[in-house]
């Protein structure tokens, strides 16, 4: 059972070595933007002058949201709507093994080798910003380990329904850049969001699952959400993790009946 | 009992079908409307452990939906498909073990890792104990000569290296029942010939069923000794190969050689001369006249070698195609 | 017909884009009306330029440079370096891309529009040379990525340096002033943003002393020319490395 999988990854782990130098662009490339966003928000904090913006608590905010952003990344919704629109997903529909367990092993690899190339950004970023970062409590640390992996939760699914759209659209590109768009807005990848709620009305927030996934488990991390809020902040990530999965699930059926119907 | 039943096998096709134009397209988006193309119309057949059995049809006649129908790939519009005992849409995993499915224009390998990798992959999910994973591994790679090459990344393979480790993965479990989608698609004639004589030992060797679709018939003339035909979605013809030629052939062929030139208009006398070089001709005629010319050619014409032959396999099949298409 | 759809979902993805963008700025400048000297509507001016600049790019450069790891990775550039024509020009102009046009003009109407409410008047002259500083950034951008892109001739296994036009130009909708160190020296001498994107808009909005502008072309020309030499050195590479 367990040595299925342990093949797989090992697997995809090589896969990836094949590509390094492709994921490390990739992985710059992800942390270019919160690094610019940094000294955009640190400029932002002097401007505005006072106490107004915790200029310590922006550089924090951002380094860590490097880090959870490598953390919770997922790519595999492109791959799974490739392979729906080549057919080649045919090839592992005749598998004694769930196709949902390729995409984790996938995810489990991407993550791992982003986290190894990160490095080589964080570390000297650590030292640039050394005075400003601080470690965090450690009482924090189990609750921000939770809520992290229910943000890669979320990310995951939201990922993989995304790719599920194959079974319907030629078009899945589009629909990622348009959930791209919607998660730079409303995750706090733009702006801490507590600074843009006389902007966009706070429901946006509260009621979409992009804060749950990159905002939300950077502000635990900090420390920054407490008691009831962040009980609740992990039950939203819960339901959002249990929506995702039922959906993944539906689109699944639906998507193989349908894709079982037509002409290829 | 049979390994595979089927009973009025039906499936159709939703195809989408657009308007012309951009107003067209938009309306697309929101209001889709399907035809039905009917893809395999009402077929029934039943197969036996251990045979080996070809599918023939043109392009397009149904072969790889029944094929896909079987598999448990494509969901019956109507109809009932049993094998092994399974359902195959359900595509249970006891099933899914038993099976497995090659097709020449879709791998299972992985592109970027060498082809032991995925071989190693199948071993742990379909999970074979390791020291029969070893001996089938050895025997494959021997019968396919490719013990070398499985340690190379397999997008460094040519194309037939490729599909030769794609059967291996495809066999790793041994399933008792084979499916082969063009297996030999793309190959050169010398690797077609490999891959032939691979199938037919395999299927001796392991008892295992296997249905093969392909479009040369030399794959079907080879290895099957039942062939069931496809057109249009109906079955055509189901029964021995050999019964074809007699069901079917209405002409045979004379080729001879004569000692020197003669004059082609004396020839057309005959039947129809099909082909024609300085001291070479070949001639088709009525089976059943064959005899009668051949005793005239050895008559009156300076005849150094005389060949009655059977018409080749590949006409009469496409002659039954045309005359089927001629009536509809 | 078909691709007129494509040409209209392309803008409606682009207006997305440009609306997320906006809502960025809107969020940084409700904090404070003025930073480092710069105030909205001059940024959105900046940003206008940017998006022009972006698109001009896409239209233009962004699919042929793309295509050049291809053709070294099939070894279809031999038959582009037989052509009788500048290798160099052939490849970077063999395919353009429609689809961005109307980007082009919603692009010229973000600076046109801010510029207006910015309540800046300018000469004919000013706007002529704001424009050439705009195509100077452009060849600008250009060569840096010709650059970037010849590295495939060494790095024959890397297929994503589109991917690193992103990367570069990730800090080219904020002005220079916006960063701190060492963010700022590297956006104004390694990859010099503040050049392609800081200067024009500067031009535009304020004023940019002469000494700034004639350094614009100065460096632009240096560049050009740079990437040009090192695309033959690239060449001469793979010509040996091949043969």
């Amino acid at each position: 059972m367990f040595n299925k999988f342990k093949m797989l990854l090992l697997m995809e782990f090589q896969k990836f070595g094949e590509y390094r130098g492709d994921v490390f662009i990739f992985t710059m490339n992800a942390i270019v933007l919160p690094w610019v966003l940094l000294n955009v928000w640190v400029t932002v904090a002097e401007a505005k002058g006072g106490e107004a913006l915790d200029t310590s608590y922006l550089v924090q905010y951002y380094y860590v949201q490097i880090i959870v952003n490598v953390l919770v990344s997922s790519w595999h919704g492109r791959i799974l709507a490739d392979r729906i629109r080549t057919g080649e997903l045919l090839m592992f529909l005749l598998k004694p093994y769930e196709y949902i367990r390729y995409m984790a092993a996938n995810n489990v690899s991407e993550k791992v080798w982003k986290i190894l190339f990160s490095l080589v950004a964080l570390i000297p970023l650590y030292f640039i910003y050394q005075s400003y970062l601080t470690i965090p409590v450690w009482q924090t640390i189990p609750v921000a380990f939770v809520s992290v992996f229910l943000a890669g939760m979320i990310k995951f699914f939201i990922s993989q329904v995304i790719g599920l759209a194959g079974f319907w659209t030629n078009s899945v590109n589009a629909l990622r850049d348009y959930n791209e768009g919607l998660s730079l807005l409303f995750s706090g990848r733009l702006f801490p969001i507590q600074y843009a709620t006389k902007v966009i009305p706070e429901a946006f927030f509260t009621f979409l699952p992009y804060y749950y996934f990159l905002g939300f488990p950077v502000n635990v991390i900090l420390g920054h959400v407490t008691g009831t809020d962040l009980w609740f902040g992990i039950g939203v990530q819960c339901f959002w993790v249990g929506i995702l999965y039922g959906l993944h699930i539906l689109l699944w059926k639906k998507g193989l009946r349908r894709y079982g119907g037509f002409g290829q | 009992m049979s390994v595979i039943s089927v009973s009025h096998l039906t499936k159709y096709y939703q195809v989408h079908q657009k308007e012309a134009g951009f107003t067209g397209s938009l309306k697309s988006l929101f209001n889709r409307k399907y035809y039905d193309a009917k893809a395999v119309d009402d077929i029934s057949f039943e197969i036996e452990e251990g045979e080996l059995i070809g599918f023939i049809g043109p392009n397009g006649a149904g072969k790889t939906t029944t094929l896909k129908c079987l598999t448990g790939l494509l969901y019956p519009t109507s109809g009932k498909v049993d094998v092994l005992g399974y359902t195959p849409f359900e595509r249970k995993h006891p099933y899914l073990k038993q099976i497995s499915l090659v097709m020449g224009q879709k791998n299972q390998l992985w592109w970027d890792l060498p082809a032991i990798d995925s071989f190693l992959l199948n071993k742990e999910i379909y999970e074979i104990p390791g020291a029969r994973y070893k001996k089938t591994v050895d025997e494959l790679s021997e019968l396919l000569d490719v013990k070398d090459i499985l340690q190379v990344q397999v997008r460094k393979l040519s194309l037939g290296q490729r599909m030769k480790c794609e059967l291996i993965a495809a066999l790793i479990h041994t399933p008792k029942l084979l499916f082969l989608d063009e297996p030999t698609i793309g190959l050169d004639v010398v690797m077609q010939q490999k891959l032939r004589d691979f199938i037919k030992a395999y299927n001796q060797r392991y008892k295992a069923t296997i249905i093969l679709t392909s479009h040369y018939m030399k794959d079907v003339e080879q290895l099957c000794e039942r062939v069931i035909i496809i057109d249009h979605g109906k079955l055509l013809y189901d029964g021995s190969l050999s019964n074809i030629v007699k069901k079917y052939a209405k002409h045979k062929s004379i080729t001879v050689i004569f000692e020197k030139p003669v004059a082609k208009e004396k020839l057309e006398k005959l039947g129809k001369v099909v082909e024609f070089e300085d001291r070479r001709a070949v001639i088709s005629m009525p089976r059943e006249k064959s005899n009668h010319v051949a005793a005239k050619l050895l008559e009156s014409f300076p005849v150094e070698d005389l060949n009655i032959e059977e018409a080749n396999i590949e006409e009469i099949i496409r002659d039954v195609f045309s005359n089927k298409a001629s009536r509809v | 017909m078909e691709y007129r759809f494509d040409f209209l979902a392309n803008v409606a993805r682009y207006v997305v884009w440009v609306i997320v963008a906006y809502i960025g700025f809107l969020v940084i400048f409700q904090q404070t009306t003025t930073i480092v000297g710069w105030n909205k509507n001059e940024a959105f001016v900046l940003f206008g330029v940017y998006m022009l600049i972006d698109e001009i790019w896409f239209a233009l450069f962004s699919r042929n440079l793309n295509m050049i790891s291809e053709y070294i990775r099939l070894g279809t550039l031999d038959y582009i370096l037989l052509r009788p024509v500048s290798t160099q020009f052939l490849v970077s102009l063999k395919e353009l891309l429609l689809v961005s046009v109307p980007n082009v003009f919603i692009a010229f109407g973000i600076i046109g529009y801010y510029l207006h409410q910015a309540d800046v008047q300018r000469t004919f002259l000013q706007v002529l040379i704001g424009g050439l500083l705009i195509v100077n950034s452009i060849l600008m951008l250009y060569s840096i990525m010709i650059i970037a892109v010849t590295l495939a001739f060494w790095i024959i296994e890397l297929k994503a340096f589109w991917e690193l036009y992103d990367i570069f130009t990730e800090g080219a909708r904020y002005p220079i002033g916006f960063y701190k160190e060492p963010l700022r020296f590297i956006l104004t001498f390694i990859i010099p943003l503040a050049i392609m994107f800081t200067f024009p808009a500067q031009f535009l909005v304020k004023n940019l002393s002469w000494e700034f502008i004639i350094l614009s072309f100065v460096v632009g020309g240096m560049l050009f020319f740079a990437a040009h030499k090192f695309f033959y050195f690239g060449i001469k590479h793979y010509n040996s490395a091949s043969s």
